[in-house]
């Protein structure tokens, strides 16, 4: 394809990622020579079966896990152990199984995520400042959080209400990029479109990119602007939801295969 | 693909079911029989036998009498009644004055007969002397209850001690967040070796350092509490879920940000619990610590023991009971309602 290597590195790209590949120790090769560019402001959905390595891409841009080869640049900072941390900190990140720390409450979660910034004391005794406090419940307010969870700890919040925690503490930082892990795999199908809606909304007023994985076709044709079909760690489709033909889906979810069908890849 | 794995028909005849018990556990048990053997001879297990033996014949009246019977007879028929009184010569009260006595307290006089060495004639002599003795109704009682609660506040500091070496030695001991393998390595073995020692060795050698009393009893105490709480609490940290550490960590967050916001919350309810498991634990420690100095009720008992007061004694050995038994209580409650 050539759409799949068409990444010549401009300064405008939010995000750019370079012949990143990526073997474990154990198992197969996860992520094979993959090559995008994610221009600011768009929705773009990483959508594959399990084990396609779209976790894998989406941990290693901000190195949650370390590539084989290839780089990572993120708003034209390499990413390097050197610029990690600060590369981070203009990272949103969304999590899988929400990744909130259970017996914190929602507002402790939020403003978590501004500790880099933080001295030693302030976070060792969860004292943050008064402006992040009012953006934390800010935020909170705008995800659709009513005012009594946000003193309650996470917890005891439905797994959609954790999500919408997960998407306030991916904000706090005003990122120009929000990478979504898998962030409805755990919600019911109704919860996971109402998630869906809140992401881009946000994303949208910010102003921020996303990088989404998932593998429900539905969403991934409701809500991206460009979807990113990977297997088995290589880009096999790159395009606008309305060119991801029955033939590019056979090709992402590998349909040829004898006795798989699409309608369970679809469900 | 062969026909037999489609339809789910495969011959069985040459399968073979394992048995339960292989010849290795067969060599195991024979093996542990030999050693047991041996050690039995060895700590002349035999006698134990036959000392029980002759305690039950003496219990239903088939033998005069048993080595178990008269060791323990001649110390319980000493033990009641229970010492609760304290009687002081006056002679040996500083300042004594009978016109302010203390609460609840009365004077009792009485003749005693006593010997000296006379020493111009060198020899004995006995003269009957009157004296008087300051009578505390429950004087011995309250003494000990005193001693016990000293033992407790021994074992608190020695517990608050404990948890606030281990909370920083945890990090440095916990595999996935030590700042280098070989500050691991160091701090393991030293943990390792803190457990190793028992309370009540470090204590012989930490009262020569710190003389008698409670200093030593309570760095024996949380020295050896150390060992236990730094290792578990480190197991913790090493088992506690990856996936808020990851999120924490993906905001550019450092070691300490993450342990503080994603793994404390997670472990504090077995930080908690093994917390109020030591202070339990030391406070049954700290009973038996003072019988080598080192402060507490232990210090106590063993001055009274090696006096033969056996009245003395029990009630020693009775609040100790109660104490542990009203705080094994009062522990398990807290415990209930924390976690």
């Amino acid at each position: 394809m050539n759409n799949t290597r068409s990444c010549s590195i401009g300064p405008q790209a939010v995000l750019t990622v370079d012949a990143a590949c990526k073997t474990f120790a154990d198992g197969p090769t996860v992520l094979d020579s993959v090559s995008l560019r994610i221009e600011p402001g768009s929705f773009c959905v990483l959508l594959g079966a399990s084990g396609s390595g779209k976790t894998t891409l989406l941990r290693s841009v901000i190195g949650l896990t370390p590539l084989d080869a290839g780089f990572i640049d993120v708003g034209g900072v390499k990413l390097s152990p050197r610029t990690m941390r600060n590369l981070r900190r203009n990272v949103g990140m969304v999590h899988q199984d929400f990744g909130l720390s259970a017996r914190l409450t929602a507002a402790q979660n939020v403003m978590a995520g501004t500790v880099p910034d933080l001295p030693m004391w302030r976070v060792l005794f969860q004292a943050y400042s008064k402006s992040v406090q009012d953006r934390a419940c800010g935020l909170l307010a705008h995800v659709g959080l009513e005012e009594g969870h946000v003193n309650r700890p996470v917890s005891g919040l439905s797994g959609g209400q954790k999500q919408r925690v997960g998407i306030a503490r991916a904000l706090i930082n005003f990122p120009k990029l929000i990478l979504a892990d898998e962030p409805v795999a755990s919600l019911d199908p109704q919860t996971a479109q109402d998630v869906m809606g809140l992401l881009r909304r946000c994303a949208e007023e910010q102003g921020a990119a996303v990088l989404c994985s998932l593998h429900q076709i539905n969403l991934s044709r409701t809500y991206a602007d460009r979807i990113i079909g990977l297997r088995e760690g290589r880009i096999v489709f790159d395009g606008p939801p309305s060119q991801l033909s029955q033939d590019m889906l056979a090709r992402i979810f590998g349909a040829e295969r004898e006795g798989f069908s699409l309608s369970m890849a679809v469900a | 693909m062969s026909e037999s794995a489609v339809t789910g028909r495969v011959d069985a005849a040459h399968w073979r079911v394992r048995p339960a018990f292989g010849w290795k556990t067969v060599l195991t048990v024979v093996v542990a029989f030999v050693l047991l053997s041996v050690s039995a001879h060895r700590i002349e297990l035999h006698r134990l036998s036959s000392q029980l033996g002759e305690f039950l014949q003496a219990s239903v009246g088939l033998k005069e009498s048993s080595q178990i019977g008269r060791g323990i007879g001649s110390v319980t028929q000493q033990m009641y009644p229970i010492a609760i009184a304290e009687r002081t010569p006056v002679s040996l009260i500083d300042d004594f004055d009978p016109a302010r006595l203390p609460l609840f307290s009365r004077l009792e006089t009485e003749r005693v007969e006593e010997s000296a060495l006379d020493p111009e004639t060198m020899q004995m002599t006995t003269t009957t002397v009157e004296k008087t003795f300051l009578v505390e109704p429950a004087g011995y009682l309250t003494f000990t209850l005193g001693k016990m609660l000293e033992t407790v506040e021994m074992a608190i500091w020695a517990s608050l001690f404990a948890v606030l070496m281990s909370l920083p030695l945890s990090w440095i001991a916990a595999r996935n967040f030590t700042p280098h393998s070989a500050l691991y390595a160091i701090a393991r073995s030293f943990i390792s070796f803190l457990r190793a020692v028992p309370e009540l060795i470090s204590a012989l050698f930490l009262v020569l350092a710190f003389g008698f009393g409670a200093i030593a009893g309570i760095l024996a105490l949380a020295l050896h509490s150390v060992g236990f709480l730094a290792k578990f609490f480190a197991e913790e940290i090493e088992a506690a879920d990856k996936v808020p550490q990851d999120a924490v960590r993906a905001t550019g967050a450092g070691d300490f940000a993450v342990l503080r916001l994603a793994v404390l919350p997670q472990v504090l309810p077995s930080y908690t619990a093994l917390s109020f498991y030591i202070l339990d634990r030391n406070i049954r420690m700290g009973t038996v610590i003072g019988l080598v100095g080192a402060g507490g009720i232990g210090q106590e008992l063993k001055g009274r023991y090696d006096m033969f007061q056996y009245d003395h004694v029990a009630t020693i050995l009775l609040i100790i009971f109660l104490s542990v038994l009203t705080l094994d209580a009062l522990a398990a409650k807290i415990r209930h309602k924390l976690i």
